[in-house]
Protein backbone atom coordinates (compact mmCIF):
# COMPACT_ATOMS: atom_id res chain seq x y z
CA UNK A 1 0.00 0.00 0.00
CA UNK A 2 3.05 2.26 0.75
CA UNK A 3 4.16 1.82 -2.57
CA UNK A 4 0.90 2.42 -4.58
CA UNK A 5 0.86 5.62 -2.41
CA UNK A 6 4.22 6.60 -3.10
CA UNK A 7 4.01 5.60 -7.07
CA UNK A 8 0.50 7.82 -7.07
CA UNK A 9 2.11 10.76 -5.73
CA UNK A 10 5.11 10.53 -8.48
CA UNK A 11 1.95 10.12 -11.05
CA UNK A 12 0.30 13.30 -10.06
CA UNK A 13 4.39 15.11 -10.60
CA UNK A 14 4.63 13.62 -13.69
CA UNK A 15 0.81 14.50 -14.39
CA UNK A 16 1.48 17.56 -13.46
CA UNK A 17 5.55 18.07 -15.56
CA UNK A 18 3.62 16.68 -18.48
CA UNK A 19 1.12 19.32 -18.70
CA UNK A 20 3.58 22.21 -18.09
CA UNK A 21 6.15 20.91 -20.49
CA UNK A 22 2.89 20.47 -23.25
CA UNK A 23 2.68 24.67 -22.91
CA UNK A 24 5.48 25.45 -25.26
CA UNK A 25 4.19 22.95 -27.76
CA UNK A 26 3.21 23.87 -31.05
CA UNK A 27 0.90 22.44 -33.69
CA UNK A 28 3.75 23.12 -36.27
CA UNK A 29 6.16 20.56 -33.93
CA UNK A 30 4.05 17.82 -35.09
CA UNK A 31 4.79 15.98 -38.36
CA UNK A 32 2.46 13.61 -40.01
CA UNK A 33 -1.54 13.93 -40.09
CA UNK A 34 -3.70 14.24 -36.98
CA UNK A 35 -4.88 10.61 -36.13
CA UNK A 36 -2.29 8.87 -38.38
CA UNK A 37 0.27 5.63 -36.89
CA UNK A 38 3.04 7.61 -38.57
CA UNK A 39 2.62 10.75 -36.57
CA UNK A 40 5.85 12.24 -34.95
CA UNK A 41 6.95 14.93 -32.68
CA UNK A 42 10.23 16.91 -33.41
CA UNK A 43 12.29 17.01 -30.24
CA UNK A 44 13.17 20.36 -30.94
CA UNK A 45 13.77 21.19 -26.78
CA UNK A 46 14.04 20.53 -23.40
CA UNK A 47 9.71 20.57 -23.04
CA UNK A 48 9.35 17.65 -25.98
CA UNK A 49 11.51 15.36 -24.34
CA UNK A 50 9.87 15.94 -20.92
CA UNK A 51 6.44 15.77 -22.76
CA UNK A 52 7.30 12.79 -24.73
CA UNK A 53 8.27 10.80 -21.96
CA UNK A 54 5.57 12.08 -19.33
CA UNK A 55 3.31 11.09 -21.85
CA UNK A 56 3.59 7.64 -21.08
CA UNK A 57 2.32 8.21 -17.52
CA UNK A 58 0.92 4.78 -17.45
CA UNK A 59 4.27 2.97 -16.77
CA UNK A 60 4.00 4.10 -13.33
CA UNK A 61 0.20 4.53 -13.01
CA UNK A 62 -0.12 1.17 -13.87
CA UNK A 63 2.09 -0.35 -10.79
CA UNK A 64 0.56 1.84 -8.70
CA UNK A 65 -2.91 0.41 -9.65
CA UNK A 66 -1.69 -3.16 -8.85
CA UNK A 67 0.09 -2.09 -5.80
CA UNK A 68 -2.69 -0.87 -4.34
CA UNK A 69 -5.01 -3.89 -5.62
CA UNK A 70 -2.25 -6.37 -3.85
CA UNK A 71 -2.60 -3.91 -0.62
CA UNK A 72 -6.02 -4.14 -0.50
CA UNK A 73 -5.73 -7.99 -0.87
CA UNK A 74 -2.92 -8.08 2.12
CA UNK A 75 -5.56 -6.57 4.16
CA UNK A 76 -8.44 -8.96 3.34
CA UNK A 77 -6.53 -11.70 4.17
CA UNK A 78 -5.45 -9.82 7.43
CA UNK A 79 -8.78 -9.39 8.38
CA UNK A 80 -9.56 -12.94 7.71
CA UNK A 81 -7.26 -14.75 9.35
CA UNK A 82 -6.16 -12.32 11.98
CA UNK A 83 -2.54 -12.30 11.13
CA UNK A 84 -0.45 -9.44 9.23
CA UNK B 1 16.80 17.70 -36.05
CA UNK B 2 15.71 14.33 -33.95
CA UNK B 3 11.59 12.82 -34.25
CA UNK B 4 9.86 10.40 -32.23
CA UNK B 5 6.83 8.72 -33.04
CA UNK B 6 3.33 9.14 -31.22
CA UNK B 7 1.82 5.61 -31.67
CA UNK B 8 3.98 3.97 -28.29
CA UNK B 9 2.51 7.32 -26.97
CA UNK B 10 -1.46 6.23 -27.86
CA UNK B 11 -0.56 2.24 -27.26
CA UNK B 12 0.41 2.64 -23.78
CA UNK B 13 -2.40 5.24 -22.95
CA UNK B 14 -5.02 2.86 -24.45
CA UNK B 15 -3.90 -0.33 -23.00
CA UNK B 16 -3.12 1.16 -19.95
CA UNK B 17 -6.45 3.24 -19.47
CA UNK B 18 -8.43 -0.46 -20.27
CA UNK B 19 -6.04 -2.22 -17.59
CA UNK B 20 -6.38 0.50 -15.34
CA UNK B 21 -9.86 0.33 -15.09
CA UNK B 22 -9.76 -3.32 -14.99
CA UNK B 23 -7.61 -3.35 -12.02
CA UNK B 24 -9.64 -1.05 -10.22
CA UNK B 25 -12.95 -2.81 -10.81
CA UNK B 26 -11.21 -5.90 -9.13
CA UNK B 27 -10.14 -3.60 -6.37
CA UNK B 28 -13.83 -2.37 -6.05
CA UNK B 29 -14.99 -5.93 -6.31
CA UNK B 30 -12.42 -7.53 -3.25
CA UNK B 31 -13.58 -4.34 -0.69
CA UNK B 32 -17.06 -5.30 -1.40
CA UNK B 33 -16.71 -8.29 -0.04
CA UNK B 34 -14.68 -7.59 2.58
CA UNK B 35 -17.05 -4.30 3.74
CA UNK B 36 -19.66 -7.28 3.61
CA UNK B 37 -17.95 -9.63 5.82
CA UNK B 38 -17.36 -6.54 8.32
CA UNK B 39 -20.11 -3.73 8.07
CA UNK B 40 -19.22 -1.93 10.90
CA UNK B 41 -15.50 -1.88 10.61
CA UNK B 42 -14.26 1.66 10.08
CA UNK B 43 -11.20 1.04 8.30
CA UNK B 44 -12.90 -1.31 5.66
CA UNK B 45 -15.72 1.17 5.13
CA UNK B 46 -13.08 4.38 4.35
CA UNK B 47 -11.24 1.58 1.82
CA UNK B 48 -14.42 1.59 0.35
CA UNK B 49 -15.33 4.58 -0.23
CA UNK B 50 -11.96 5.06 -1.19
CA UNK B 51 -11.59 2.80 -3.70
CA UNK B 52 -14.99 3.65 -5.27
CA UNK B 53 -13.87 7.24 -5.73
CA UNK B 54 -10.51 5.67 -7.45
CA UNK B 55 -12.62 4.22 -9.28
CA UNK B 56 -14.55 7.08 -10.61
CA UNK B 57 -11.54 8.49 -11.22
CA UNK B 58 -10.25 5.51 -13.42
CA UNK B 59 -13.37 5.78 -15.28
CA UNK B 60 -13.42 9.33 -16.18
CA UNK B 61 -9.57 9.46 -16.95
CA UNK B 62 -9.54 5.97 -19.22
CA UNK B 63 -12.78 6.48 -20.94
CA UNK B 64 -11.84 10.27 -21.68
CA UNK B 65 -8.27 8.70 -23.00
CA UNK B 66 -9.80 5.82 -24.95
CA UNK B 67 -12.51 8.47 -26.66
CA UNK B 68 -10.00 10.79 -26.72
CA UNK B 69 -7.78 8.46 -29.49
CA UNK B 70 -11.16 6.58 -30.69
CA UNK B 71 -12.39 9.93 -32.18
CA UNK B 72 -8.72 11.30 -33.33
CA UNK B 73 -8.38 7.97 -35.38
CA UNK B 74 -11.83 8.03 -36.54
CA UNK B 75 -11.18 11.55 -37.99
CA UNK B 76 -13.79 13.04 -35.44
CA UNK B 77 -10.97 15.11 -33.80
CA UNK B 78 -13.10 17.91 -33.25
CA UNK B 79 -16.02 16.06 -31.33
CA UNK B 80 -13.07 15.27 -28.72
CA UNK B 81 -11.94 18.84 -28.16
CA UNK B 82 -16.02 19.72 -27.79
CA UNK B 83 -16.19 16.53 -24.81
CA UNK B 84 -12.31 18.22 -23.72
CA UNK B 85 -13.19 20.50 -21.15
CA UNK B 86 -16.09 18.08 -19.58
CA UNK B 87 -13.41 15.08 -18.86
CA UNK B 88 -10.88 17.31 -17.54
CA UNK B 89 -13.96 18.88 -15.40
CA UNK B 90 -14.93 14.94 -13.94
CA UNK B 91 -11.37 14.32 -13.66
CA UNK B 92 -10.87 17.02 -11.31
CA UNK B 93 -14.28 16.31 -9.75
CA UNK B 94 -12.89 12.33 -9.06
CA UNK B 95 -9.87 13.92 -7.09
CA UNK B 96 -12.10 16.08 -5.30
CA UNK B 97 -14.22 13.34 -4.33
CA UNK B 98 -10.86 11.09 -3.38
CA UNK B 99 -9.62 14.27 -1.52
CA UNK B 100 -12.97 14.75 0.68
CA UNK B 101 -13.24 10.94 1.36
CA UNK B 102 -9.81 10.90 2.56
CA UNK B 103 -9.95 14.31 4.96
CA UNK B 104 -13.65 13.03 6.26
CA UNK B 105 -12.36 9.74 7.58
CA UNK B 106 -9.45 11.41 8.74
CA UNK B 107 -11.21 13.20 11.18
CA UNK B 108 -13.65 10.22 11.95
CA UNK B 109 -11.09 8.57 12.37
CA UNK B 110 -9.52 11.75 15.50
CA UNK B 111 -12.91 11.02 17.08
CA UNK B 112 -12.69 7.44 17.14
CA UNK B 113 -9.64 7.51 18.65
CA UNK B 114 -10.61 9.81 21.07
CA UNK B 115 -14.01 7.64 21.68
CA UNK B 116 -11.39 4.61 22.20
CA UNK B 117 -9.03 6.79 24.94
CA UNK B 118 -12.44 7.62 26.44
CA UNK B 119 -14.21 4.19 26.98
CA UNK B 120 -10.78 3.30 28.15
CA UNK B 121 -10.71 5.96 30.74
CA UNK B 122 -14.09 5.56 31.78
CA UNK B 123 -13.46 1.53 32.09
CA UNK B 124 -10.89 1.95 34.58
CA UNK B 125 -12.71 3.99 36.00
CA UNK B 126 -15.69 1.57 36.63
CA UNK B 127 -13.72 -0.83 37.57
CA UNK B 128 -11.82 1.76 40.64
CA UNK B 129 -15.15 2.36 41.90
CA UNK B 130 -16.63 -0.96 41.96
CA UNK B 131 -13.36 -1.41 44.06
CA UNK B 132 -13.97 1.09 46.14
CA UNK B 133 -17.78 0.08 46.64
CA UNK B 134 -17.23 -3.59 46.60
CA UNK B 135 -14.72 -2.26 49.72
CA UNK B 136 -17.31 0.38 51.01
CA UNK B 137 -19.74 -2.49 51.54
CA UNK B 138 -17.25 -4.47 53.02
CA UNK B 139 -16.62 -1.93 55.56
CA UNK B 140 -20.59 -0.96 56.54
CA UNK B 141 -21.41 -5.03 57.25
CA UNK B 142 -18.02 -4.90 59.72
CA UNK B 143 -19.29 -2.24 61.18
CA UNK B 144 -23.12 -3.08 61.27
CA UNK B 145 -22.15 -5.98 62.38
CA UNK B 146 -20.01 -4.69 65.34
CA UNK B 147 -22.76 -1.70 66.28
CA UNK B 148 -25.47 -4.71 66.36
CA UNK B 149 -22.93 -6.56 68.93
CA UNK B 150 -22.48 -3.83 71.59
CA UNK B 151 -25.53 -2.49 70.99
CA UNK B 152 -26.56 -6.23 72.37
CA UNK B 153 -24.16 -6.49 74.73
CA UNK B 154 -25.68 -2.99 76.00
CA UNK B 155 -29.24 -3.93 76.34
CA UNK B 156 -28.41 -7.61 78.21
CA UNK B 157 -25.87 -5.96 80.50
CA UNK B 158 -28.42 -3.27 82.14
CA UNK B 159 -31.40 -6.07 83.20
CA UNK B 160 -28.34 -8.60 84.31
CA UNK B 161 -26.98 -5.43 86.60
CA UNK B 162 -31.01 -5.50 88.35
CA UNK B 163 -30.82 -9.13 88.51
CA UNK B 164 -27.18 -8.93 89.99
CA UNK B 165 -28.20 -6.38 92.54
CA UNK B 166 -31.54 -8.02 93.27
CA UNK B 167 -30.61 -11.24 94.09
CA UNK B 168 -27.85 -10.37 96.11
CA UNK B 169 -29.57 -8.11 98.48
CA UNK B 170 -32.31 -10.82 98.41
CA UNK B 171 -29.19 -13.16 100.05
CA UNK B 172 -28.41 -10.73 102.57
CA UNK B 173 -32.08 -10.57 103.42
CA UNK B 174 -32.48 -14.67 103.91
CA UNK B 175 -32.07 -16.66 106.46
CA UNK B 176 -28.60 -19.05 106.12
CA UNK B 177 -31.31 -22.32 106.67
CA UNK B 178 -33.79 -20.84 104.49
CA UNK B 179 -34.24 -22.61 101.45
CA UNK B 180 -34.61 -19.83 99.27
CA UNK B 181 -31.19 -18.78 100.18
CA UNK B 182 -29.58 -21.49 97.73
CA UNK B 183 -31.82 -20.26 94.52
CA UNK B 184 -30.92 -16.30 95.18
CA UNK B 185 -26.92 -17.59 95.54
CA UNK B 186 -27.13 -19.67 91.99
CA UNK B 187 -29.25 -16.56 90.71
CA UNK B 188 -26.53 -14.24 91.96
CA UNK B 189 -23.61 -16.24 90.70
CA UNK B 190 -25.08 -16.90 86.84
CA UNK B 191 -25.60 -13.48 86.77
CA UNK B 192 -22.23 -12.89 87.71
CA UNK B 193 -21.33 -15.27 85.12
CA UNK B 194 -23.61 -14.04 82.08
CA UNK B 195 -22.01 -10.59 83.28
CA UNK B 196 -18.46 -11.88 82.41
CA UNK B 197 -19.80 -13.24 79.57
CA UNK B 198 -21.42 -10.18 77.98
CA UNK B 199 -17.81 -8.10 78.98
CA UNK B 200 -16.21 -11.14 76.70
CA UNK B 201 -18.12 -10.40 73.55
CA UNK B 202 -18.41 -6.72 74.15
CA UNK B 203 -14.46 -6.52 74.00
CA UNK B 204 -14.66 -8.78 70.76
CA UNK B 205 -16.95 -7.21 69.18
CA UNK B 206 -14.78 -3.81 69.45
CA UNK B 207 -11.65 -5.83 68.69
CA UNK B 208 -13.47 -7.30 65.43
CA UNK B 209 -13.12 -4.19 62.96
CA UNK B 210 -10.51 -5.54 60.39
CA UNK B 211 -10.85 -2.65 58.22
CA UNK B 212 -9.77 0.09 61.17
CA UNK B 213 -6.79 0.12 62.60
CA UNK B 214 -4.41 2.65 65.22
CA UNK B 215 -3.31 5.17 63.04
CA UNK B 216 -1.90 8.70 62.77
CA UNK B 217 -3.91 11.08 61.01
CA UNK B 218 -0.25 12.74 59.94
CA UNK B 219 0.95 10.10 58.52
CA UNK B 220 -2.31 9.10 56.06
CA UNK B 221 -1.51 13.23 54.84
CA UNK B 222 2.15 12.68 54.22
CA UNK B 223 1.67 9.63 52.27
CA UNK B 224 -1.38 10.64 50.53
CA UNK B 225 1.08 13.93 49.74
CA UNK B 226 3.89 11.66 48.52
CA UNK B 227 1.84 9.77 46.55
CA UNK B 228 0.62 13.01 44.72
CA UNK B 229 3.72 15.23 44.51
CA UNK B 230 4.36 14.53 40.83
CA UNK B 231 1.13 15.79 39.79
CA UNK B 232 1.74 19.13 42.44
CA UNK B 233 4.92 19.98 40.45
CA UNK B 234 3.38 19.47 37.24
CA UNK B 235 0.24 21.55 38.74
CA UNK B 236 2.91 24.99 40.00
CA UNK B 237 1.04 24.98 42.94
CA UNK B 238 1.93 26.41 46.70
CA UNK B 239 1.57 23.99 49.25
CA UNK B 240 1.18 24.82 52.91
CA UNK B 241 0.90 21.88 55.55
CA UNK B 242 0.32 22.69 58.71
CA UNK B 243 -0.02 19.26 60.35
CA UNK B 244 -0.30 19.05 64.19
CA UNK B 245 3.12 18.23 66.22
CA UNK B 246 0.94 15.89 67.77
CA UNK B 247 0.76 12.74 66.15
CA UNK B 248 -3.36 12.07 65.44
CA UNK B 249 -4.17 8.56 66.56
CA UNK B 250 -6.95 7.07 65.70
CA UNK B 251 -9.24 4.23 64.73
CA UNK B 252 -8.84 4.70 61.14
CA UNK B 253 -8.69 3.15 57.26
CA UNK B 254 -5.69 4.44 55.81
CA UNK B 255 -5.98 3.28 52.64
CA UNK B 256 -10.08 4.60 52.15
CA UNK B 257 -8.57 7.99 53.73
CA UNK B 258 -5.76 7.59 51.24
CA UNK B 259 -8.56 7.94 48.75
CA UNK B 260 -11.04 10.36 50.04
CA UNK B 261 -7.73 12.95 50.71
CA UNK B 262 -5.92 12.46 47.20
CA UNK B 263 -9.78 12.90 45.58
CA UNK B 264 -10.25 16.14 47.70
CA UNK B 265 -6.46 17.55 47.00
CA UNK B 266 -7.13 16.69 43.23
CA UNK B 267 -10.22 18.39 43.19
CA UNK B 268 -8.15 21.50 44.89
CA UNK B 269 -5.35 21.08 42.26
CA UNK B 270 -7.91 21.33 39.22
CA UNK B 271 -9.65 24.54 40.87
CA UNK B 272 -6.67 26.58 41.50
CA UNK B 273 -5.03 28.05 38.53
CA UNK B 274 -0.53 27.47 38.23
CA UNK B 275 0.89 29.33 41.50
CA UNK B 276 -1.70 29.32 43.55
CA UNK B 277 -1.99 27.74 47.46
CA UNK B 278 -3.19 24.69 48.88
CA UNK B 279 -3.13 24.48 52.59
CA UNK B 280 -3.59 21.20 54.77
CA UNK B 281 -3.68 21.80 58.29
CA UNK B 282 -4.70 19.19 61.20
CA UNK B 283 -5.15 19.55 64.87
CA UNK B 284 -6.89 17.86 67.90
CA UNK B 285 -10.65 19.33 69.18
CA UNK B 286 -11.31 17.39 72.25
CA UNK B 287 -12.56 13.80 70.83
CA UNK B 288 -11.63 14.80 67.26
CA UNK B 289 -9.30 14.89 64.81
CA UNK B 290 -9.90 18.11 62.31
CA UNK B 291 -8.45 18.00 59.25
CA UNK B 292 -8.58 21.54 56.68
CA UNK B 293 -7.82 21.35 52.76
CA UNK B 294 -7.95 25.27 51.67
CA UNK B 295 -7.49 26.01 48.34
CA UNK B 296 -6.98 29.64 46.40
CA UNK B 297 -8.97 28.59 43.51
CA UNK B 298 -12.37 29.58 41.09
CA UNK B 299 -14.48 28.40 44.39
CA UNK B 300 -18.09 27.32 43.60
CA UNK B 301 -21.56 29.19 43.34
CA UNK B 302 -23.63 28.34 46.56
CA UNK B 303 -26.43 26.58 43.97
CA UNK B 304 -23.65 24.30 42.87
CA UNK B 305 -21.53 23.44 46.62
CA UNK B 306 -24.92 22.36 48.13
CA UNK B 307 -25.54 19.78 45.08
CA UNK B 308 -21.64 18.28 45.30
CA UNK B 309 -22.91 15.30 47.55
CA UNK B 310 -25.67 14.80 45.19
CA UNK B 311 -24.57 11.60 43.34
CA UNK B 312 -23.96 11.83 39.58
CA UNK B 313 -23.97 15.38 39.89
CA UNK B 314 -20.64 16.49 38.18
CA UNK B 315 -19.76 20.43 36.64
CA UNK B 316 -16.77 18.48 34.92
CA UNK B 317 -16.92 16.86 31.19
CA UNK B 318 -16.15 13.33 31.65
CA UNK B 319 -16.78 13.33 35.41
CA UNK B 320 -18.83 10.59 37.17
CA UNK B 321 -20.47 12.80 39.66
CA UNK B 322 -19.00 10.21 42.25
CA UNK B 323 -16.07 10.94 43.97
CA UNK B 324 -17.38 13.66 46.40
CA UNK B 325 -20.14 11.19 47.40
CA UNK B 326 -17.70 8.15 48.10
CA UNK B 327 -15.45 11.16 49.87
CA UNK B 328 -18.77 11.63 52.21
CA UNK B 329 -19.09 7.94 52.59
CA UNK B 330 -15.77 7.00 53.82
CA UNK B 331 -16.15 9.80 56.21
CA UNK B 332 -19.24 8.40 57.22
CA UNK B 333 -17.81 5.81 57.81
CA UNK B 334 -15.63 6.71 60.56
CA UNK B 335 -18.55 8.57 62.08
CA UNK B 336 -17.34 11.79 60.84
CA UNK B 337 -18.49 15.04 59.59
CA UNK B 338 -17.66 16.91 56.60
CA UNK B 339 -18.05 20.46 55.84
CA UNK B 340 -17.58 22.43 52.73
CA UNK B 341 -17.21 26.81 52.24
CA UNK B 342 -16.73 27.90 49.03
CA UNK B 343 -16.84 31.55 47.70
CA UNK B 344 -16.30 32.26 43.71
CA UNK B 345 -13.66 34.05 43.06
CA UNK B 346 -11.71 33.49 46.95
CA UNK B 347 -11.77 29.37 46.90
CA UNK B 348 -13.12 26.21 48.91
CA UNK B 349 -11.96 25.02 52.09
CA UNK B 350 -13.07 21.40 53.00
CA UNK B 351 -13.04 20.49 56.74
CA UNK B 352 -13.23 16.98 57.88
CA UNK B 353 -13.73 15.74 61.74
CA UNK B 354 -13.10 12.40 62.53
CA UNK B 355 -13.49 11.08 66.13
CA UNK B 356 -10.20 9.97 67.59
CA UNK B 357 -11.95 6.88 69.85
CA UNK B 358 -14.37 4.04 68.84
CA UNK B 359 -18.05 5.50 68.75
CA UNK B 360 -21.39 3.53 68.32
CA UNK B 361 -23.77 5.03 65.47
CA UNK B 362 -26.15 8.37 66.97
CA UNK B 363 -29.12 6.36 66.66
CA UNK B 364 -27.78 3.22 69.00
CA UNK B 365 -26.65 5.84 71.14
CA UNK B 366 -29.91 7.38 71.47
CA UNK B 367 -31.14 4.23 71.97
Amino acid sequence: MAWACGLLVLWNLDHLAGHLSALPISTLDFLGLEGHLNQRLVMSGPSHWIYYFTSLDHFILLPACYFFYRGLKALAREAETGRP
Amino acid sequence: MISLPLFPIWIVDIVGSALVLMVFWQCVKLVRKATRQEPENALWLFIFWLTVAFFFFACSRSIGHIFRHLTTFAGYGSIWEMLRPFSGGLNTMAFLIISTVILFFHHIQRLYQRMVANHCQLEITSKGILELNRQMEALVIERTMSEMALGMADGIRNPLHIIGGFSHRLLRKTDADDPARTWAAAIATEAKRLEHLVERFEALAQKKEAFFSREDLNNIIKDTLNMLQMEFEKSQLRLVTELSPRPILGRLNKHLLKIALAHLLRNSMEATPPHGEIRIATSIERDYAVLVIQDTGRGMPAEVAEKVFTPFYTTKIGGTGLGMVFVRQIVDEHRGDIFLQSNVGSGTAVTIKLPLRFVEAKQIIKE
